[in-house]
This record gives C-alpha cells, structure tokens and sequence, in this order.
C-alpha cells in the first residue's frame, strides 16, 4: 500500500482545476455500487482514473496509485456482491 | 414527509429573487427565474448566504438551505468548496459548476442517509448544516452542563480558530489561500484523541506546588487539566502566529486554557498558573465516533472530505441549537470540544510555524487548515513550502503559477 507522503503527492497531482472530469469521476466512485447499472457507471469511472494514473500521474507516483486503484476496484466488488447476496 | 431528491442551486447573486442555475441529482442543470421555480421534493443546497436568506425570509423553508450547509466553519461555503476543487468560473461554466456541485451534494446526502441512519424521506433534515446533522445521529444525546463555574471556564477555553497579527496587506496586491490537511487522515487524527471525562474538581492556587514548580506539574500531571492562566512576554518571533486570545469569544479574556495549548504557549511565553480544574482522567471517544472506513481512493474524493469534515467537527462544537433550544445563557461545551479544538489549533500551529518562518504571513489556522497571504502575482514559494510540509494546496494555484512562470519567463 501507498505511504502517506505518495498519497498526498496524489492527491496534489489529482486537485487540478484541468483535471475535473477526473477528480468527478473519482467522486462519483465515492458511493460503491449496489446494483448492476451502478456496477457498469463504476466501471467507466475507474477507466478514466485509470487512465489518469497512467498517462498524467509521475512516473514515481504510478505505482503506488495502481496500488490504491486495485485496493477500491477489490472493495467495490466485495461491496457488489454482498449487495447481490442480500438481495 | 421528507425529501426525494438533492439538488444544487446557484443564484446568479445573492438574492432569491433573481435567477440562476440548478441541477438534481448531479443531472443536467437547467435555469430558473426565482425560487419559486424550485420543488419541495428536493433538498437545496443554495450559495445564498445568511443575509440573503433571513433577509428574504427564506429560513422557515426547510428544504432550502444556506451556502454553508455543507462547511459551516468557513464562512464561504460553496465557493470553498469550488475553490477546493477547481470549479472555477474562469475555467468552467456556471452550468458546469452546478451539476458538479449537486453531483457532490447528492452524493454526500446518500452516504449520510445510509452510513449514518437519516431517513430523508420520512424528514427534511432540521439542522442548517450538515455537521450538527451527524453530531445528532453520532451522539444523540446532548452534552451535559457540568456546572456554571467549569461551563464558563470551557466556554472561555474553546476556540475555532487562532486569528493570527498581520501586517498590513494591500488587497490589490496579495490574495487570501486556504491551505488544507488531507481531510480523511486529519479526521481519523483527531477522533483518535483522547479527551476528559466528565467528573471534575477544582484546585485552587495554594493547593497547587510553589510557582516556579507548576508548570511542570501541571504538564506531567497524569489526568487532564484546565487551567486559569495568566500569559505575558510571547517570544516576538512567534507572537504573530501565536496570537494568543485572538479569536476568543466575546466577553472572554481566554483565562482558561487546555493542556495541549498549555504545551504550546509554556515553549513560547512567560504563563503564570493560578488554579486549575482537574478532571477524572483521559477517555476515548466512544466506538459510535469512529469515522467510516473509506479506501484510499474514495478518501481523496470531495463526498469524502465534507463527511471526513463534517464528522469531526461536528463533534468540537458547543451543543447544537435542536439539541439545547432554550439554553438562557450559552450552550454547554464539553470537555470533548475544548480538547479537541485545542489539539486541532495545536497540530495547525506546527503547520503555520513552518510556514511563518518561510516568511509567509499567516491569517488564521484551526479546522485543519491554514490560510495564508501571499503576494498576487507570486505563488510558488508558497505553494512549494505548503506542499512540501503535508498541505494541500487549491488546485487553482497549479493553473495560475504556470501562467506566473511562463509570464515571468517571457518578460
């Protein structure tokens, strides 16, 4: 997992005003989904912070970003399924 | 009945009566002529402030809430929020900044109502902002009075934020920056204190060791204490920052002061102790004020910086007016809300330190953050210095030190 000095370079890199579809899309991942079309908007959303990560983030910082967007897709779906169970 | 819907308005100033933007539910957003186009389904979230809504009678509509609703303690409300995060209007449209906002809105309000149990269909949230809302839902009961003489010496010692001396700063010249913590880890920080319990005595001055001893015996002193002091002769070097009293409530000399502001003022100026109020002991606060677990991820979104917010502060406030609607005098501060505020002043004063010897001049710190002035057409010192120390800066900064540079450069 990422230190804290490497979040915060993230999330510096992350809060540009150019960058606002970005930091909505991540907002928007905010709320984890509960059903199938939520699941499929969380999918568009995690492709564009993917590709955020890897085409505007610094070389250093990719890795240690990877590492956090891996640990909320793992989150989300742990979170989908148990929504799908409960149902 | 309660609310279906959340959703953003923006006048196009500050009065209900002209029109402006509004979106539901982060959807497109559409213009209305007045507020009388906007429906009692949806919660508002205006940018009118104070004056504007009590000057339009606007308060007694419930649905309809005030630019500070989601951060009551800063003064500007959505247009922090825009700050925040860059929606600002010289790079996108109002209609854009609308639906922004709203989709942050609505987003926040879903997890509120599911992670801390608001049934906003069955009623319109009662508070006028959102950390009184989750104070209520996190500790439903109200603070106690513990007693008029302890009530009146935590009511002096409780202070948002430190306003620190300035020079003098000509406003064409310079521009007023927020410089914040990340706001998930600083929450999670300060929920993690550990505060006084309730039970308390007071010891007067001559039960307490020989002068030149107290001082010591008070910062050692195992149980928490809040102590009447007399402070004179701050170092010169930190008196701007450390601006003691500045910010006090009205009517209060600041005689009363905490052990963590204690700490600090004793490295920094001559404090005469002269009684003290003793308490029982030091506790966590209890599990229902644990924050919600958030990836890392969802931590450095803006849904979960105004709960992360929210929720602490929520928590360092005197009792909220729903909860003590008749108090006669002032309403009663626990131990809690001076600790904490005193612990949140402390840690931002080791962020403004750092920046005040940079030779940036400080205005105010306290609610995790500092706010600085710097000179208009030069920000990088203070964004490097800033971001270097662990603060984040308003994504507006990165934007207008490029076009600095590149100015400077052509010139």
């Amino acid at each position: 997992m990422a230190n804290s000095d490497d979040l915060l370079l993230i999330e510096v890199a992350l809060r540009d005003s150019r960058h606002i579809e970005v930091i909505m899309a991540l907002d928007r991942l905010f709320l984890m989904p509960d059903n199938e079309a939520s699941l499929q908007a969380a999918m568009l959303d995690l492709d564009i912070v993917k590709r955020f990560i890897n085409e505007h983030l610094p070389e250093r910082l990719r890795a240690p970003a990877r590492a956090i967007f891996v640990e909320h897709g793992r989150s989300m779906g742990d979170h989908f399924r148990a929504a799908q169970n409960r149902e | 009945m309660g609310v279906k819907h959340f959703g953003c308005v923006r006048f196009d100033s500050d009065d209900p009566n002209l029109g402006g933007w509004a979106a539901v539910d982060g959807q497109a957003a559409y213009r209305i002529s007045s507020v009388g186009n906007l429906d009692n389904d949806t919660l508002w979230w205006t940018n009118l402030s104070f004056k504007a809504v009590h000057g339009a009678n606007l308060n007694k509509t419930p649905y309809i809430k005030r630019t500070t609703y989601l951060n009551s303690w800063l003064q500007d409300g959505q247009v922090e929020v825009c700050n925040g995060w860059g929606l600002l209007r010289r790079s996108h449209t109002e209609k854009a900044i609308t639906e922004s906002l709203s989709g942050i809105f609505t987003r926040v309000m879903s997890f509120a109502g599911g992670t801390y149990g608001i049934d906003f269909s069955r009623s319109v949230p009662t508070h006028d902002n959102l950390a009184d809302e989750l104070r209520c839902k996190i500790l439903p009961d109200k603070d106690p009075h513990i007693g008029p003489e302890v009530d009146s010496a935590l009511w002096a010692a409780h202070q948002y934020y430190t306003y620190c001396l300035t020079p003098y700063a000509n406003r064409d010249e310079t521009a007023v920056v927020r410089f914040a913590v990340p706001a998930v880890a600083y929450a999670t920080e300060m929920l993690n204190a550990i505060v006084p319990t309730d039970q308390v005595e007071f010891v007067p001055a001559e039960k307490l060791p020989p002068a030149e001893q107290r001082l010591d015996w008070v910062i050692n002193h195992p149980r928490p204490a809040l102590v009447r002091v007399t402070v004179s002769n701050i170092s010169p070097d930190y008196v701007n920052v450390i601006a003691f009293a500045n910010g006090a409530k009205a009517g209060s000399n600041r005689a009363w002061i905490s052990q963590p502001e204690l700490l600090l003022l004793s490295r920094y100026a001559k404090v005469e102790i002269n009684g003290l109020f003793l308490f029982g002991g030091y506790e966590s606060l209890p599990p229902a004020s644990r924050l919600p677990s958030f990836t890392a991820m969802q931590a450095m979104t803006p849904s979960a910086e105004v709960i992360a917010s929210n929720h602490w502060i929520g928590l360092a406030r005197e009792n909220c007016f729903r909860l003590e609607p008749k108090s006669t005098e002032y309403r009663a501060i626990a131990p809690r809300a001076a600790w904490m505020t005193a612990i949140d002043r402390f840690v931002m004063f080791t962020y403004a330190l750092q920046l005040h010897r940079a030779g940036i001049a400080i205005r105010r710190y306290g609610a995790g953050a500092v706010t600085v002035i710097v000179p208009k057409h030069n920000y990088r010192d203070a964004y490097e210095i800033a971001t270097s120390i662990g603060l984040i800066a308003p994504p507006g900064l990165v934007a207008d030190i490029e076009t600095q540079d590149e100015l400077q450069t052509h010139g």
